[in-house]
């Protein structure tokens, strides 16, 4: 057997996105009620659609990695972030598509404020990558089953560097 | 089917260089040519002459570019093998670096150049090895 020590920086920048979202204050209140993690969108329809709102949801999707100079790897944590809030139904979405973009922009603005300190990018000949890539915001404002929720899936892509292949 | 990439533990003499995204190197001759004479389409005697053996090293961090600039001595590096292919070793004798050529750009790593030149230890013998 051979001693190995285990970094696990994927877990770090998940709490870390997840620790600024959770922190974020807009004139000194919190901007959601409460952030947490998960792996599956039909757990948190199932378990996490529930109590104060907004609510905001990290969900895992994966990691890679690429190799770089020196040994040296670039990994990329993808992730997605779920913006939950409760809105009236009615046949004008002004408000809702209003809110939600609201819950959005405050989302990159508080890991953009607060980001991960692992998050560095990538960057040789033939990669480059920055630290935080964000993905289209996509706002579902009605699905069975959740109303009156509505959700924004907003996508997260942080990379990060280690040393070498036994340093994850 | 066998290669090599990925160069790594580069030193120049004593100086180890960390961050080299490529070494290219090259040996050239000089043509000589002789003229045609009058009525002749063709040249009648061509001949290389001696090899001028050069290259760069090229990172992606101007600082690393720099702390290879200005050093004599010979360039190793293990090139590694993929797809099959072994790893390999390359020697340069009598390498000297110019300075580094940088460009910094949006959106895209840095292109930092430091220009060789190397000489054989006898005029004979090849400044360059791979093994």
């Amino acid at each position: 057997m051979s001693e190995i020590t285990v970094s696990n920086t994927d877990w770090a920048i998940l709490s870390a996105v997840k620790t600024a979202i959770a922190a974020a204050t807009v004139g000194g209140e919190a901007v959601f009620a409460s952030a947490e993690i998960c792996t599956s969108v039909e757990h948190l329809m199932q378990t996490q659609l529930v109590g104060d709102t907004p609510r905001a949801i990290v969900l895992f999707k994966g990691s890679d990695e690429q190799h770089g100079v020196d040994d040296e790897r670039f990994c990329r944590v993808s992730m997605e972030l779920i913006l939950a809030s409760r809105a009236a139904v009615g046949a004008d979405a002004s408000d809702r598509i209003q809110e939600m973009l609201r819950l959005k922009n405050a989302a990159v603005n508080a890991v953009q404020t607060d980001p991960p300190s692992d998050a560095v990018g990538a960057a040789t000949s033939d990669l480059y990558r920055p630290a935080l890539v964000w993905g289209p915001a996509d706002i579902e404002l009605s699905r069975p089953g959740v109303e009156p929720w509505v959700m924004c899936r907003l996508g997260l892509e942080a990379t990060y560097a280690i040393a070498d292949a036994a340093s994850h | 089917m066998g290669s090599v990439h990925n160069p790594q533990d580069v030193a120049i003499g004593a100086v180890q260089l960390s961050g080299v995204l490529e070494i290219r190197w090259r040996q050239r001759r000089r043509e000589i040519i002789s003229p045609p004479g009058d009525g002749l389409t063709h040249h009648s005697g061509v001949e290389y002459g001696a090899v001028t053996a050069d290259g760069r090293l090229i990172f992606a961090d101007p600082i690393q570019a720099s702390s290879a600039s200005g050093l004599f001595g010979t360039l190793t590096a293990t090139l590694k093998g993929v797809g099959g292919g072994a790893d390999r070793t390359l020697t340069i004798t009598g390498v000297r670096t110019g300075e580094s050529d940088n460009t910094v750009a949006h959106n895209r790593a840095a292109e930092c150049a430091v220009r060789f030149l190397a000489s054989g230890d006898d005029g004979i013998s090849s400044p360059v090895t791979l093994a």
